[in-house]
């Protein structure tokens, strides 16, 4: 081809100058306005496509909640079991040593803590995830009940009867335990009586 | 409503679509780019009917992300990404046939004589056939820098590509489709 750059240089400019039809700007501004404002934000636009697509969205969501429905009939069921046992095991009316301040939904004000919640709970144990569940919903009625109560502190008088039996000697110690403060007693004044009054055997020799 | 009677109607129309946080005219925006983003469209399509209806998806698009229009720090070269992109989709539907196959001869010049205005459709024919046989980014780069205006830094943020690279594969598509000619066009 002769002079191909001209060439080139023509087929760019016809494409650049290509005329634009008459009316766009108007069609294209009645096309936004009659365009529905729904499908501007669309976010179930997905549900409508057609074919497989719409076959395999359904589906999976279907999956999706049996799956869901059954699990929360689980925990449902594992959850309520404590309650009915706890319902059942007592008659109306005699509420064994105070079981009846125990039962936790009546006030969810008052969270049902200490010792009184241990029993019902390990009767039956709760599904783990259930079970999770709760605790993090409510960490604060679920106390760790295994632990013993810390010891309290010695009142002044321990303190000081411990210091008395390990350090001091038996005579202090004596001196607490009434029988032997008495055979201590007695004791003291068997030997002052043989030390200041001996036996007769001897004032007998000396007034001979 | 009845139908409208003039861009000014339809303009206090879509006044009233403009969102709280945007202060985006589309009426001004559709009668500021549509003719720009018209010739983009269509150096790709080479269809007017489709190159038109690009550019009305193109102002749809703007429609359902005009909560982010405020954010858009070149509007012009944005309009022109996404009328470039959805040109690029468009083009993978339609057939050739659905070109415009009288372009190359309305480019010959009507003051010649028929036979001369024939060789020159052919010769124009030869030049659109090469174009389409350029690999795509050396095409897409020379269809751009055809729009004179597009400079070579828009044409980059339009492509996705730095200003070296789109100056390098400008430089390239020109020669090789010279060459291609020169050589008689293609088989």
């Amino acid at each position: 081809m002769k002079n191909p750059e001209e060439a080139i240089e023509k087929v760019l400019a016809g494409l650049r100058d290509a005329p634009v039809p008459d009316g766009m700007e108007r069609r294209i501004l009645r096309a936004l306005e009659d365009r529905p404002p729904s499908q501007s934000h669309a976010p179930w636009r997905w549900l409508f496509v057609s074919g497989y697509k719409t076959v395999a969205v359904c589906g999976i969501a279907l999956v999706a909640c049996a799956l869901m429905l059954a699990f929360s009939t689980t925990s449902m069921r594992h959850s309520n079991k404590p309650a009915k046992l706890r319902a059942n095991s007592h008659p109306p009316g005699s509420h064994p040593s105070g079981l009846a301040k125990a039962d936790p939904p009546s006030d969810k004000s008052i969270p049902a803590k200490g010792i009184l919640a241990v029993p019902v709970q390990s009767s039956r144990p709760m599904h783990r995830a259930a079970l999770h569940r709760a605790q993090v919903a409510e960490p604060e009625a679920h106390p760790a009940v295994s632990f013993p109560p810390p010891p309290l502190p010695l009142t002044r008088q321990e303190r000081l009867l411990l210091r008395v039996v390990n350090n001091r000697p038996p005579v202090e110690l004596a001196e607490l335990i009434p029988a032997r403060k008495a055979a201590r007693d007695e004791q003291e004044r068997v030997e002052f009586e043989r030390f200041f009054y001996p036996p007769d055997d001897g004032k007998t020799n000396t007034a001979q | 409503m009845g139908p409208m009677a003039s861009i000014e109607e339809c303009s206090l129309v879509l006044s009233s679509i403009k969102s709280e946080g945007s202060e985006i005219d589309l009426a001004a925006l559709v009668e500021t780019y549509s003719a720009l983003l018209f010739r983009v469209t269509y150096s790709l399509l080479r269809s007017r009917a489709e190159a038109e209806d690009v550019v009305q998806d193109v102002f749809v698009r703007v429609l359902e992300h005009q909560q982010s229009l405020p954010a858009v720090r070149d509007m012009r070269v944005w309009l022109i990404r996404i009328a470039w992109n959805l040109a690029i989709d468009r083009r993978r539907r339609i057939r050739p046939e659905q070109m415009d196959t009288a372009f190359a001869e309305t480019l010959a010049a009507t003051s010649i004589s028929v036979e001369k205005a024939l060789d020159e459709a052919q010769r124009m024919q030869a030049v659109l056939r090469e174009l389409e046989r350029l690999p795509k980014a050396e095409r897409h780069i020379l269809l751009l820098s055809s729009l004179e205006e597009l400079d070579t830094r828009e044409i980059a943020n339009v492509l996705g590509r730095t200003e070296s690279a789109v100056r390098a594969l400008l430089f390239r598509a020109r020669t090789r489709l010279r060459e291609r000619l020169e050589k008689g066009g293609s088989k």
